[in-house]
């Protein structure tokens, strides 16, 4: 029984707390109904701890985080409703409908609150699909997958993000946010109440799929995958349609007590929290499940079949109900009944196969105690990287060692050991001292390779270190205009930066008739709603190496942009979910990570009053030792007042004042940037874990993530927006200011013309600003001192759709429309050509 | 005036209907749904078989609403009829209009908005249209590549930029007694300048020209 135990994914230590609390060995389906409620996805026993520290509520909280989905009121009659949901796990293994039945488990847990499921957006984290072909093959498999499943049931894939990087390469990450919005009065909750009322299943009928899918999505993959396939549900689109229209009918019942989703678990997680929500117990029984062909009670109970719900309906009332998704072709049974002993007891006709009391389901897990500790940054380690840099550097000559020179320049300034002169002193009396300790053990006799190769380093980047400071040759070499041109335009069409016009072309954005602004056109997506005189603003953010970086900050760093993202589009955001990616907790720094990250972002929400309403964790995503970037991901839902004052991106006059506001970035800014990495392209130090060559980057300086300063300049760019001084607004992330202003140039009909000040204001992505313009310079200057605010007149939008960039005096790039988008557009076209 | 009276089918699989329902009521139009199972359509001047997936668009699209009670209705009906993507895939499985629609050059699903050009005005769908006139009206499909099959066809708007392959440039067509029209691009989502443009709105107000 222990090993079947240790197979379904329990630990000992929990089989053990199982036996005891039953006081008898279990029975393989009572068995299976711990594994699943005490899995990590159903349970969220690793980080439980820390999301209760999240702020939930606000004047609008009607439903927080444990319910289906988060909602929040918009008036006194409508809410909306929303959640991020990942599906990383059967995405790996079969990428089409492991992301298919992603989109359906989110949709049904939006719909299952009552309301109409109205947008969708996802964020996808792959390996280099331009290097990778098992990447390639997942990117098309899973776009595939989202697009086949989301336009068949009708709900818009408004907006989302694509990032690669390789440490997603055999862990794929596959998040979906879905939001609905209906009315207050028949918001719903997953609820048993009612002695003595029925428990239905409605929707599909129930298959043997993805039996104990809930604790594989548990664990980290080991060997082969594939071999993973039969715990992959396979979603059916059509049904999930025709279901939403018949929930959709059915909440409007008021024998309709209380609505859940069957998903993660099936009806063994479902059922248990139902009857925990009313105080009640429940009774299942089996043989009144609508199944495809005969299955055990075993497989009833653990089956994750796609596209079915539970209901809580008022007894003798079932008929009205029934009726109405029978007319949807659907199935609709009563399987069971709320009992007032808190119990759930699953009986084969006469026969009870299991019986649990509730209290041992929740209050029995043995809580796990992982160990939280940061893995402090070593020189080293640090060394260790820079060994290979060092030697390419020492190895070449002429031109070719300047440009190495200049770029492992850029490349101390912006990792933190040697990022300024208190920095160098540090890493030089570190090296001073490991130098001694090499040569006592030299000394000592112990004279192997490795001593002598890090004593070869040590002297070798001592030397260098001594150098950077004074080396303004190397700077200049990489200022040449034919090199900035170059590595601009290889920014522009890195995956993480390029248009994923590729991917929403094949998702329909428009159905609805509410996108007014949809995917790749505008900073978050915009949606009506019919009838009403507000809108609302949506966005989802998540960029993992900047909490490689720091995990506290990174955090931050992503809800911020996600605020700014809804600010520029007009709205206030009134709520958050969050999407939790990480390795395993059993790691000490994923689990310091996973923590800091998670008091991250609660800082940040608490101090701007955003509650996060809902959200969801995956953890193991890790291969093999291989571990993901800890990646938090950020889904905001604003609400935009005047959906005509929406600014732009794409410039479409002439003569405007472009402005940054924010403060000004420099060469110490530039860690985790696309520019830099594009840069250390040229080296080879590919084997090197990005987990670890992002530790070492320097974060802004702190007054750039001041959270009061963050906090005026949002009141100040949404105040602008809504005065009308702002007409164009581009937020700078990935790819830095560069990329902004491309965007803004290819989006729209006209040009720009503007001075920044070095490559750190043109490529950094850290420091938060905005690019604004104006036909009122003076007006904006006065109300952004006034407010303390720093901002910087850069240049004018022109005429012809051209980007012109004085970065360095008087060297400038000069790009045409045609070449930004060649390589804005070309890279996702992996179909080979567009049509 | 009574509002001419508009019917908006709706099959297991239907995603427009509500749409199409909103843009028609803009246009004018006395909307409604009609259920899949209707049979008796005498009540509706115009009836509209909306984008979607109709019974899943399993077999092929459009294929299994084709055998619908509603669309065999239709053949009895005498008032206007107007397919719009699912809807237009569902009337030439019916063969209620010539030729067929069948997968994107590119074999993919394409959303986007698309430059058509108007080629026949003459018609109580375009009548608000000019001759020639450029407009531009999203499509959103993976099987929109109109091909005749040598059969006669009389188009109505063609594409500028051909997005899927369709024989002739071909985005609409409508039926030799000009009764009944089908178009891949979607009127309904070019009907407020919310959504970035009202180009599509004139084929419902032609309609509500032509029944008023």
């Amino acid at each position: 029984m222990l090993k079947k135990a240790l197979s379904m994914g329990l630990s000992e230590r929990e089989y053990r707390a199982i036996v005891d609390l039953l006081g008898r060995e279990p029975t393989d389906l009572e068995l299976g109904i711990f594994a699943l409620n005490w899995s990590e996805h159903c349970s969220y026993k690793s980080t439980k701890r820390f999301l209760r520290r999240l702020p939930s509520e606000s004047e609008r909280t009607l439903k927080g985080p444990g319910a289906g989905a988060g909602v929040l009121a918009l008036d006194e009659d409508t809410v909306v409703a929303f959640k991020i949901e990942s599906h990383n796990h059967p995405s790996a293994v079969e990428p089409k409908h492991g992301a298919a039945t992603g989109v359906g488990g989110i949709v049904r847990d939006v719909l299952s609150m009552g309301v109409r499921p109205v947008a969708l957006l996802d964020t996808l984290r792959f390996g280099d699909f331009r290097r990778s072909k098992k990447s390639l093959r997942l990117l098309k498999g899973v776009v595939d997958g989202i697009a086949w499943y989301g336009n068949s049931i009708g709900v818009p894939v408004v907006g989302g993000e694509v990032f690669v990087s390789k440490t997603y390469e055999d862990n794929p990450l596959v998040n979906v946010m879905c939001v609905g919005v209906g009315e207050r009065r028949y918001v719903k909750e997953g609820v048993l109440k009612g002695v003595g009322n029925s428990v239905l299943i409605v929707g599909a009928p129930t298959g043997p799929d993805g039996i104990m899918g809930a604790s594989f999505a548990s664990q980290a993959f080991e060997g082969d995958i594939s071999e993973n396939r039969p715990a992959v549900q396979i979603g059916d689109p059509f049904m999930e349609k025709l279901l939403i229209e018949a929930t959709l009918e059915a909440v409007k019942l008021p024998q309709v007590l209380g609505l859940q989703d069957l998903g993660a678990g099936g009806l063994s997680t479902a059922l248990p929290e139902m009857a925990r929500n009313g105080g009640v117990g429940v009774e299942l029984y089996t043989d009144r499940v609508p199944t495809r062909g005969p299955l055990t009670p075993y497989e009833i109970v653990l089956s994750e079949s796609q596209e079915r719900m539970v209901m809580c309906v008022e007894a003798g009332k079932e008929d009205e109900v029934i009726e109405i998704f029978r007319r949807w072709g659907l199935e609709a049974a009563v399987i069971g009944k709320v009992i007032e002993e808190k119990v759930f007891r699953i009986k084969d006709g006469d026969r009870t196969v299991a019986e649990i009391p509730l209290g041992f389901i929740f209050s029995g897990l043995p809580v796990p105690e992982w160990i939280a500790e940061p893995s402090p940054p070593s020189l080293w380690e640090y060394l260790r990287i820079v060994r290979r840099l060092v030697e390419t550097y020492r190895n070449s000559s002429g031109r070719k060692k300047t440009r190495l020179g200049a770029i492992m320049q850029l490349y101390g300034f912006s990792t933190f050991p040697i990022g300024d002169q208190i920095g160098i002193h540090w890493a030089e009396s570190e090296i001073k001292r490991e130098s001694f300790r090499i040569q006592r053990a030299v000394m000592a006799g112990s004279r192997d390779e490795d001593v002598e190769e890090i004593t070869r380093l040590v002297e070798a980047y001592y030397s260098f270190l001594r150098k950077i400071a004074s080396s303004k040759k190397e700077a200049e070499s990489l200022l040449k205009e034919k090199y900035v041109q170059r590595a601009a335009l290889k920014v522009l069409s890195h995956p993480n930066v390029a248009s994923k016009r590729w991917i929403y072309r094949q998702y329909d954005h428009m159905v609805g008739t509410d996108t007014v602004v949809g995917p790749g056109s505008g900073d978050a997506a915009v949606m009506r709603i019919k009838g009403k005189n507000y809108a609302l603003a949506i966005t989802v953010d998540g960029n993992g190496k900047y909490l490689a970086i720091d995990p506290y900050w990174g955090a931050q760093k992503v809800a911020f942009e996600t605020v700014l993202n809804v600010t520029l589009s007009g709205g206030e955001v009134i709520g958050f979910t969050d999407g939790v990616n990480f390795p395993s907790p059993e790691n000490p720094d994923t689990y310091y990570n996973l923590q800091m990250a998670l008091k991250g972002l609660g800082d940040f929400a608490r101090f701007f009053g955003i509650p996060v309403v809902s959200g969801n964790v995956s953890l193991y995503n890790e291969t093999e030792g291989k571990r993901i970037f800890p990646t938090l991901m950020v889904g905001a839902v604003g609400v935009v007042k005047d959906v005509f004052s929406v600014p732009s991106v794409g410039i479409n006059r002439e003569g405007l004042y472009v402005y940054t506001v924010g403060f000004p970035a420099t060469s110490f800014d530039l860690g985790g940037s696309e520019f830099l990495a594009t840069l250390l392209e040229e080296f080879p130090v590919e084997d090197v874990d990005e987990n670890v060559l992002y530790r070492y980057y320097r974060k802004p300086e702190p007054y750039n993530y001041d959270l009061h300063y963050l906090r005026d300049l949002v009141a100040a760019l949404s105040e602008m927006i809504r005065i009308g001084l702002i007409i164009n607004a581009h937020d700078v992330s990935e790819g830095g200011l560069f990329a902004a202003l491309s965007e803004m140039v290819i989006l729209g009909e006209g040009g720009l013309d503007v001075t920044v000040e070095g490559l750190g204001e043109l490529f950094s992505e850290t420091v938060p600003r905005v690019v604004v313009t104006t036909s009122m310079p003076r007006e904006l200057e006065v109300y952004l001192s006034r407010r303390n605010i720093p901002y910087e007149k850069i240049g004018r939008t022109v005429e012809d759709p051209v980007l012109n960039v004085n970065y360095y005096a008087g060297r400038s790039i000069f790009l045409l429309k045609e070449n930004l988008e060649k390589a804005y557009y070309s890279t996702y076209e992996v179909d080979g050509g567009s049509i | 005036m009574t509002k001419p009276k508009a019917g908006v089918v709706v099959f297991p699989g239907s995603n427009c209907d509500r749409d199409t329902l909103w843009a028609l009521e803009k246009a004018g139009f006395d909307a409604s749904f009609v259920w899949h199972k209707e049979t008796n359509l005498s009540r509706y001047q115009l009836i509209v078989l909306p984008g979607g997936f109709s019974y899943g668009d399993y077999l092929r699209p459009g294929a299994l609403a084709a055998h619908s009670p509603v669309v065999k209705a239709l053949r009895d009906f005498k008032g206007y009829v107007l397919g719009i993507c699912n809807g237009f895939q569902v009337l030439t499985e019916a063969h209620l209009l010539p030729g067929a629609l069948t997968r994107n050059l590119s074999g993919r699903f394409i959303c986007q908005w698309e430059d058509l050009v108007v080629v026949n005005n003459d018609t109580p769908f375009t009548n608000a249209y000019e001759k020639g006139e450029i407009i531009t009206v999203p499509i959103a499909h993976s099987d929109g590549r109109f091909v005749s099959g040598g059969q006669s066809f009389t188009p109505v708007f063609r594409y500028l930029n051909n997005p899927n392959g369709s024989e002739g440039d071909t985005a609409a067509i409508v039926s030799e007694d000009g009764r009944i029209m089908g178009t891949m691009p979607h009127p309904e989502r070019a009907s407020d300048p919310i959504l970035g443009g009202t180009d599509g709105i004139k084929v419902f107000m032609s309609l509500y020209n032509a029944l008023k």
